[in-house]
């Protein structure tokens, strides 16, 4: 099998899995297959961090039973909880991970990297719950901005790519890749706008501001990998490497995008 | 208010504020001999460059508007030629490095101060220190305040607007002194207060001791309707009467507003006089959450005239000398007020939920713009007060941070060693992010609602 082969038959596989669920699956069982997807993400990010392997299971099992005893536990209180980890993330992403980048933290302490997976993958759960419930459209139309982006980058990137994005964090990225994405998300506004009756301007900024997030969730994964010497965070997925390098651009876009949303339906 | 127009004023009022801290540290450095390598405007990558002065320093616009740097020569940061090294920072005497770095700070408390003095030579139109009837059992009800009394003094200080009255009862309450209130008619009474609730500042903090704005009585005639307010969809108009509200006569517009309040997203028959003709119709008003409250508004308001408004405003204004005097002695208190609440959340007296960040400041930027430039200039010179006082803190990587370090060379006769100030930038480093999380979370939360 031809590594492009490989990739696109997981890719298939992936969307035959994920596609289904994300339309037909009662909310109880959405609930359980996202919180086995934030587990093994959990697992990677704790290797990533050169957690020892049986702690980085107990870490893994420990965020999975979190994220699904937490609605339970909280019962009437779960949304405002889960509005404070959307906050959680937005800090984290609006701040913590810019800084973190430009000053090219290494920041390895377990302890700081304990919590920094849960400010990365429980609001990334808790945002996967709150799109899923405003309904699959809903979820599937964020999501695909991410989708269009990574696409678009790369083909952009392949073709035009000459200006490297951050050399030192990941060589692969290039402002063409950039200015691709931004073209094809632009369009994707214009279709959305037309779809959901939402002025242009400003799903052009969201959509810009969602993809600049994108971009720094990528580069995060990316320089937490080059830090720990491993390519890929994982070998679940055959052709794309482990769950993490998939959800990456997710953990960032999904959690604010579910804030943005929260604002509007509270100023309509 | 537009997403845009609030960035632009946002914009407008950080460069100010930036450009005004950064020139004191550059006019310092000069004058000290240091030579100015750098004056940006913003951090990271240059967007606009262009060098002139004396020096050939280079005047740059930064792509990330979040501040800005004066980068003068210095011989820890870079090869400095021989013939020049008399010139770079780090030999400047311990004085001369303090006078530098101070000068930022100082130099927002100077815009500060020039700002107030303009306003108070402009004259600015204020409430009357006026009180309206205390509600029956509070502090002000029992002391025998009524409706119409103007306090004119709170623990001796003058009041002469109403902002004066509630920032005075709000210091004092804080720090939970007795009040004694002088009024104008020459009394002087003093208000039984329990200590001040502090967990949230922003909320009405004067209502529990019964100090309430005076609030003459309107006739309940609307005068303006918000375009799809409920009072707009249900068909009132400007110029209609409101005679009764579910059958209760209404004589003045507060009646009016206070059964509006008590039914939100509940029917309401108005009875209505509209040129001369009796007509009845049915308003729902809107539920609108308010401090915890779920009440009804219904769009509309009322026609005050002229005189009324006259009795309500006044005018401070002063000459040119004591103007000056005023603008220091409002820059010190708001400098001590400020520095007076940043303690107490240290101390957990006053609650993390009062730290407010760029998108609060952003927002309070566009909403006092769009009311006009003296109010603007009025905030512009507050936040230009919090920034001395914020850039004064004792946290390494801030210019205060900095003066500890000078006060620590004057005291030990050597310059505190590199490994030290290693330390103390990740200490500051910590503690910047960890308040600058809050402050962004605070802001997001009052966006998104928790």
């Amino acid at each position: 099998m031809t590594p492009l082969f490989r990739r696109v038959l997981t890719a298939a596989l992936l969307l035959a899995v994920f596609v289904p669920a994300v339309l037909w699956a009662p909310a109880w069982l959405w609930a359980i297959l996202m919180a086995g997807l934030i587990g093994m993400a959990a697992y990677e990010w704790a290797r990533l961090s050169r957690f020892p392997p049986l702690s980085a299971r107990a870490y893994a099992v420990l965020l999975t039973l979190c994220a699904l005893a937490l609605p339970q536990v909280l019962g009437a209180d779960w949304p405002g909880y889960q509005t404070a980890l959307i906050l959680l993330a937005a800090v984290f992403w609006l701040l913590v991970a810019p800084l973190w980048l430009l000053g090219r933290w290494h920041a390895a302490h377990p302890f700081v990297r304990a919590v920094v997976g849960v400010a990365v993958l429980l609001p990334t759960w808790a945002a996967l719950l709150y799109l899923h419930a405003r309904g699959p459209g809903v979820l599937l139309g964020v999501m695909a901005i991410v989708w269009i982006a990574d696409t678009a980058a790369y083909f952009a990137g392949r073709h035009f790519g000459r200006h490297k994005l951050a050399p030192v964090i990941s060589p692969g990225k290039t402002w063409e890749g950039v200015a691709g994405a931004l073209v094809a998300v632009a369009l994707y506004a214009a279709v959305l706008s037309a779809v959901v009756g939402m002025p242009l301007l400003s799903l052009l900024i969201m959509v810009s501001g969602l993809l600049y997030l994108s971009v720094l969730g990528d580069l995060f994964e990316s320089w937490i990998k080059r830090l720990s010497g491993m390519k890929d965070s994982g070998n679940m997925l055959p052709g794309h490497g482990g769950v993490l390098d998939r959800i990456d651009a997710l953990t960032s876009t999904l959690p604010i995008a579910t804030g943005l949303l929260m604002w509007l339906e509270r100023s309509a | 208010m537009s997403v845009l127009t609030t960035i632009l004023w946002f914009l407008i009022a950080i460069g100010t504020l930036v450009v005004v801290h950064e020139f004191g540290h550059y006019l310092a450095a000069r004058l000290a001999g240091v030579k100015v390598l750098r004056f940006s405007v913003g951090f990271g990558k240059p967007l606009l460059s262009r060098r002139f002065g004396r020096d050939r320093t280079e005047w740059v616009l930064s792509a990330l508007p979040f501040g800005g740097y004066v980068k003068m020569l210095d011989e820890r940061e870079g090869e400095v030629p021989a013939a020049e090294a008399h010139r770079s920072f780090n030999r400047a005497t311990v004085w001369r490095r303090f006078g530098i770095v101070a000068a930022g700070p100082i130099a927002n408390f100077l815009l500060a101060i020039v700002f107030y003095w303009a306003l108070f030579l402009h004259g600015l139109p204020a409430m009357k220190p006026m009180i309206g009837e205390p509600p029956a059992g509070t502090p002000a009800a029992q002391a025998g305040l009524a409706a119409g009394d103007e306090i004119r003094r709170v623990n001796g200080n003058e009041t002469q607007s109403f902002q004066d009255l509630r920032l005075n009862l709000l210091r004092a309450g804080v720090a939970g002194d007795a009040l004694v209130l002088e009024l104008a008619n020459g009394h002087s009474v003093r208000l039984d207060a329990a200590p001040m609730q502090t967990e949230n500042l922003e909320q009405d903090v004067l209502r529990p001791l019964g100090i309430v704005h005076y609030d003459p009585e309107i006739e309940p005639v609307i005068d303006k309707v918000v375009p799809d307010g409920a009072a707009a969809r249900a068909g009132l108009r400007a110029g209609d009467r409101v005679i009764a509200a579910n059958g209760t006569s209404m004589a003045n517009w507060q009646d009016l507003v206070r059964s509006v309040r008590q039914h939100p997203a509940k029917p309401l028959r108005i009875e209505y006089e509209r040129q001369g003709q009796r007509g009845v119709l049915t308003v729902v008003p809107d539920a609108v959450e308010e401090a915890g409250e779920r009440v009804g508004k219904i769009g509309a308001g009322p026609k005050i005239d002229e005189s009324t408004l006259a009795m309500l405003m006044t005018e401070v204004r002063y000459g040119p000398i004591d103007a000056l005097w005023r603008g220091a002695v409002k820059t010190w208190d708001m400098s001590l007020f400020t520095l007076e609440m940043m303690g107490r959340m240290v101390m957990g007296q006053v609650s993390w939920k009062n730290l407010s960040g760029p998108l609060t400041i952003a927002d309070y930027a566009g909403q006092s713009a769009a009311l006009g430039w003296i109010s603007f200039v009025g905030f512009l010179a507050l936040v230009s007060v919090s920034l001395g006082v914020l850039n004064l803190l004792p946290i390494p990587l801030l210019d205060g941070g900095h003066l500890m370090y000078y006060v620590a060379e004057v005291f030990t006769g050597r310059p505190v060693s590199e490994r030290t100030m290693e330390i103390g930038s990740r200490i500051g480093m910590i503690l910047l992010l960890l308040l600058m999380s809050f402050a962004l979370f605070n802001d997001l939360q009052r966006l998104i609602g928790g």
